[in-house]
């Protein structure tokens, strides 16, 4: 459409309450966050009853001297990887094979998608500790392993919880990719299948490349949630594993800032997530960009 | 070949949906039967932790969740739409560097976010109110709101535009009349997305709500600690708190698929 002087102008009017409004509910607490970061800032101080010492980037001194900040570094990093290739891998499948069958199963698979969905974190995380339960689950029963305990062995409770996790997320991937999949016009299919295109062919040559804008924002949002994982390993592993080896970025910074009440050493670890988070994103989209792709 | 997908569709649909088939069927056993080791499938159906459940006082927290989620939502289009109407249909220069800010706001962990907000709701003297969590859940929902409605609105064919336009349409009446009824499904699917997020919210709701403001998650929280050992009264309150979206979302299925669809291939 023709573009006319002043289309910018109030095309900028129409975004800035939005722009306003997240800068001023997000821009303000980043801004504290970053501040606070910088201070020693504990339970006294948070009541006024200590003065407020300036450490400049002591907390990111102290954090990053911490052997244990870099593990849980590493734990959160891997976990995150897991978490978002699991979720795109089963969304995806799922996706695909629900524009492939019968009505009835693709309810079945939409009925599971907005279960998972619908149940809240919280009792989702109940639940599967329940169906895992060492001596009275439902899955150690099945398998014929009783007595196996899921959540005591590291890995292996980390696997319990990536599996949740995978599970709570996959229906976001699935549902929308299913609707990207059926937007695809069959007049595409056809002309593939008439130019004699393998069903490999077809996906990998057609179908892929229509979906790699969709399959961007999923991405996205998948990395963002799963680096951000809270709940999940909070309840599951109660407040991050024995001794703490479950931990995740996000519940170490809980632990240091609301249990430990070292605000200011729980803010640099926010702020050092936060800036993880945007440069691997930035990361991602670049070479999207540079390979020639739009958002 | 086609069979073999059939299986595969029945299995992994039912395999997903086991966790919450025996969290439905554990809620309607008593809990004797509940507890037993296997489960008993075939126990007799009884409601009574339905029944202790609704005794337990849930409906302000129920309510409140409602009011949050509905409230925030609404909001959520008020600003979206008219953002993602600029980046879409007008182009907005270097777009994709807003679309960007947009989405880095997504990435400060809850977790850091907490405290700076706990102190301006408690120096706003808005803590355990629930307009404050509207806001809150505004903010949190509006940058995927805003590129999901991106995609829908780029759909409206730019010709309709043109012609309301010469007919000297304002803006609004553009946005009223023509964009909406368009991107209506598109609409849908991002409002049963912003209600599912704020529905299940914890971790804000938790440490900005007490007594009065408390949200169903913050409820069931409190509920699984302290009845925890009572799976099935642990169950039925977990089926209750899923009930209104797994309801809400079945309905609207076919328009989240048509909506989701729309703006898919762009």
């Amino acid at each position: 459409m023709p573009t006319r002087r002043g289309d910018g102008r109030i095309a900028f009017a129409y975004l800035t309450p939005a722009l306003l409004v997240l800068v001023g509910l997000m821009g303000y607490p980043i801004y504290q966050l970053v501040l606070i970061s910088l201070f020693d800032y504990g339970q006294e101080q948070v009541s006024g009853g200590a003065p407020l010492t300036f450490l400049g980037l002591g907390n990111y001194t102290t954090l990053l001297a911490n052997a244990r900040f870099w593990a849980v570094l590493g734990q959160t990093v891997g976990f995150a990887a897991v978490c978002v290739v699991g979720t795109l891998l089963v969304g995806t499948a799922l996706a695909v094979l629900a524009t492939r069958v019968r009505t009835w199963a693709r309810m079945t698979l939409f009925l599971a998608a907005l279960g998972a969905w619908a149940t809240p974190a919280v009792a989702g995380s109940t639940i599967w500790l329940f169906l895992f339960d060492a001596n009275f689950g439902f899955v150690n029963e099945v398998l014929g392993t009783t007595g196996f305990s899921w959540t005591y062995d590291k890995w292996v409770a980390f696997g319990l919880v990536a599996a949740q996790v995978i599970w709570c997320s996959f229906p976001f991937v699935m549902v929308t990719l299913y609707a990207g999949i059926k937007a695809i016009p069959g007049e595409v299919l056809e002309a593939a299948a008439l130019d004699g295109a393998s069903t490999t062919r077809t996906a990998t040559s057609v179908i892929l490349p229509l979906l790699r804008p969709l399959l961007i924002v999923v991405t996205i949002q998948s990395i963002i949630w799963d680096f951000k994982v809270f709940t999940q390993i909070y309840v599951m592993t109660n407040g991050g594993g024995i001794a703490g080896r479950n931990l995740v970025l996000n519940v170490y910074a809980y632990q240091q800032a609301f249990a430990a009440s070292e605000y200011g050493l729980g803010a640099s670890i926010g702020v050092v997530t936060t800036v993880l988070l945007l440069i691997v994103t930035a990361a991602y989209l670049r070479a999207l960009r540079r390979s020639g792709e739009a958002l | 070949m086609s069979r073999i997908l059939g299986v595969a569709a029945w299995f992994a649909g039912l395999l997903f949906f086991a966790p919450v088939a025996w969290m439905v069927l554990t809620s309607l056993h008593s809990e004797p039967d509940a507890a037993t080791n296997p489960p008993s499938l075939a126990a007799p159906v009884t409601f009574d932790s339905y029944a202790e459940f609704f005794d337990s006082e849930p409906w302000p927290p129920l309510i409140n969740s409602l009011s949050a989620s509905v409230g925030s939502t609404v909001l959520v289009l008020l600003l979206a739409i008219p953002a993602a109407y600029a980046l879409s249909i007008k182009k907005v220069e270097k777009w994709s560097d807003v679309l960007f800010f947009f989405l880095s706001t997504k990435m400060l962990p809850v977790v850091a976010g907490l405290l700076p907000i706990y102190l301006v709701a408690q120096y706003t003297g808005m803590l355990d109110n629930i307009s404050f969590l509207v806001v809150l859940y505004t903010s949190m929902n509006l940058p995927i709101a805003v590129w999901l409605m991106r995609s829908f609105l780029a759909e409206v064919p730019g010709e309709i535009l043109e012609a309301a336009a010469l007919d000297g349409a304002g803006l609004v009446t553009t946005l009223r009349r023509v964009v909406a009824p368009v991107a209506m499904p598109g609409i849908a699917a991002t409002s049963l997305i912003c209600f599912i997020f704020s529905w299940n919210e914890l971790l804000f709701a938790r440490v900005l709500t007490g007594v009065v403001a408390g949200t169903a998650p913050v409820y069931l929280t409190g509920f699984v600690t302290s009845q925890g050992l009572f799976l099935a009264k642990v169950c039925a309150a977990a089926v209750v708190v899923s009930l209104p979206v797994l309801v809400a979302g079945f309905a609207a299925q076919d328009k989240l698929v048509q909506g989701l669809s729309l703006g898919a291939v762009k």
